[in-house]
């Protein structure tokens, strides 16, 4: 297998004051965290609260700059590229944010927020952006009426869906998933994770499922990494951990779940 | 033996006046909760649960939403009470703890002074050393430090700790739960169902607890109402969730749990997404959904019906077979 994405001793540190006068505070956000993804795989990101995982997740999809370590696609360090190279690999790498709706522009209706990306990424003429959409509204299973909605009129599960068409309708390379099935209700949790397969089938993108949810991860996953305050504490395929975790935090976190 | 029964609701209905027209956000409501016992209510977001508390405390404003029905507790009716009797039924006779309670807390003030303010209203026994010791049982390690910080210091897990305490430190009678461990990871929710058990068996209450996530409800609760649109459409014991759901709705939640434990199973969904009901009484709330349906579902509102503990609002139950 091909490897798409190396991460190598990430790091990361936010630094911050409680107020004007008192002294920084360093919190420690990754440590040494390194992970690989293969081409065509769904690599799953499992850990609890402030754990690091959303981190890693910006880091890889380059919203954030590591303090040290480096992380190369194809064999190209991010880091160092500049202009026209960069904007190309980061169209390849996309991420579909936890709040959706929050990074989403809400005076537009969803039509015209898809419409806009369709037209910057295939560079289409305006009218032919409608047909597109159609067809890509009816790929991740949304009713096309939304495109005439705002952001905020949509239930939950329609906007995650939003998030997964923008995404995807670049034809990215690995998409990174931040928390996708985060505040769902059980019962519907399973149409977004078939539209998360549909879009793999489909384009043989690779995934970072970034979740919590060990059950739902497990489903899509081809490996499981288990972070632990900002290191990968274990990484391997979903049976192995399950049957045999070796760290002291995978046990304990296995045993956890309800 | 059978518990006594402490809260009886019958009939409730809870609609919103809107420009023009009412809207319906909850439909002839029944359910009877047991000294000590725990009850959970399911339903999706938008399915009318949340206001079931708030119409039982009397926090519904009166020119907005109309109630009728009755919620007897202890021989009184709730929903007829004045003012001045609910303040002595609120906070320490029924008890609601609020699902989100970084919008509850004042965050201009800090914890300390938030709870002082309680105790200069209800007085608890044994003053602050009384106040730390609740707080240090709800597994809040340093009240100290707790004491002097402000809302956006703490951790959301901690915070719904701290409310926890402030609705179960006059030792209520019921206590309403709002979403107990929506967005907890493993170790954290589990920490939370044992520290629900805890207080419910140490402090004697009963508990209702609010939640979409039925995994939750059926770890910590022995009676289950389903919620749809409004409208209670299965109630029965674990026991009987676990072996089979009757209504689609309900099977249909319970199979998407289990695929989802399943190795070799791929994750079962519900067709469909949230939508909208209206005021249509003419017709089964599932419908639109429902792979069962019917000729009889579009033009009849079905009654909750059955024997005993266990009753479905459903004209073609799913019975034993599963879906």
């Amino acid at each position: 297998m091909k490897t798409l994405i190396e991460a190598i001793n990430l790091r990361k540190e936010f630094v911050y004051r409680k107020n004007l006068f008192s002294p920084k505070i360093i919190a420690k956000a990754l440590d040494c965290a390194s992970l690989e993804i293969f081409e065509n795989e769904t690599l799953g990101l499992i850990g609890g609260k402030g754990s690091g995982k959303t981190t890693l997740g910006e880091l890889i999809a380059g919203l954030e700059v590591p303090d040290c370590g480096r992380i190369e696609f194809r064999g190209k360090d991010i880091g160092r590229l500049k202009g026209k190279e960069k904007r190309k690999i980061h169209g390849k790498i996309q991420i579909v944010f936890q709040d959706v709706a929050q990074h989403v522009d809400s005076r537009l209706t969803i039509g015209e927020v898809i419409g806009e990306s369709i037209i910057n990424c295939k560079k289409i003429q305006k009218n032919w952006a409608p047909l597109e959409m159609m067809e890509l509204l009816e790929m991740v299973g949304l009713n096309p009426s939304i495109a005439y909605c705002h952001i905020s009129r949509l239930d939950e599960m329609d906007v995650k869906k939003v998030g997964i068409a923008l995404a995807a309708l670049w034809r990215p390379d690995l998409i990174v998933l931040d928390e996708p099935t985060d505040r769902l209700d059980q019962s519907i949790k399973g149409q977004v994770i078939d539209t998360i397969q549909k879009i793999k089938e489909l384009y043989g993108t690779s995934y970072l499922f970034i979740s919590k949810d060990l059950n739902t991860a497990k489903k899509i996953c081809d490996r499981i990494a288990i972070i632990h305050e900002g290191r990968i504490v274990e990484i391997g395929q979903v049976k192995a951990i399950m049957e045999n975790p070796e760290s002291e935090y995978a046990r304990e976190f296995l045993d956890s779940i309800l | 033996m059978r518990h006594k029964t402490i809260l009886r609701v019958g009939n409730l209905s809870v609609s919103e006046k809107l420009i023009g027209k009412t809207e319906k956000l909850i439909r002839n409501m029944d359910f009877q909760l047991e000294q000590g016992g725990i009850l959970g209510i399911i339903g999706e977001s938008g399915s009318g649960k949340e206001y079931l508390p708030k119409a039982l405390l009397g926090l519904l404003n009166k020119n907005q939403y109309n109630l009728s029905g009755e919620a007897i507790y202890l021989e009184h009716d709730i929903l007829s009470m004045d003012e001045s009797d609910l303040r002595k039924i609120r906070g320490s006779e029924i008890s609601y703890v609020f699902g989100n309670p970084r919008s509850v807390l004042n965050p201009y003030l800090t914890i300390g002074k938030q709870l002082k303010e309680l105790e200069k209203h209800y007085g608890f026994e044994g003053g602050q050393i009384g106040v730390d010791e609740v707080l240090k049982s709800l597994g809040i390690e340093d009240p100290k430090r707790i004491r002097k910080a402000f809302t956006s210091q703490l951790e959301d897990e901690l915070l719904f700790r701290i409310g926890l305490a402030m609705a179960s430190i006059c030792r209520p009678k019921i206590l309403i739960i709002e979403e107990p461990a929506e967005n907890y990871g493993g170790m954290a929710k589990k920490g939370m169902l044992v520290l629900l058990k805890r207080i419910s068996i140490e402090y004697r209450i009963s508990i209702i607890v609010m939640t979409r996530d039925f995994e939750l409800a059926r770890l910590l609760s022995d009676r289950i109402i389903v919620m749809y649109h409004g409208m209670v459409v299965e109630e029965g014991t674990v026991n009987q969730f676990i072996e089979g759901a009757d209504h689609p709705y309900s099977a249909g939640l319970v199979r998407s749990i289990e695929s989802a434990i399943e190795k070799n199973e791929d994750m079962y969904a519900l067709p469909g997404g949230q939508t909208r009901f209206g005021d249509n009484t003419m017709r089964c709330p599932f419908i639109e959904r429902c792979e069962r349906r019917k000729y009889v579902c579009a033009n009849e509102m079905p009654k909750l019906a059955g024997e005993g503990l266990h009753k479905v609002r459903c004209f073609y139950p799913v019975g034993g077979e599963g879906l």
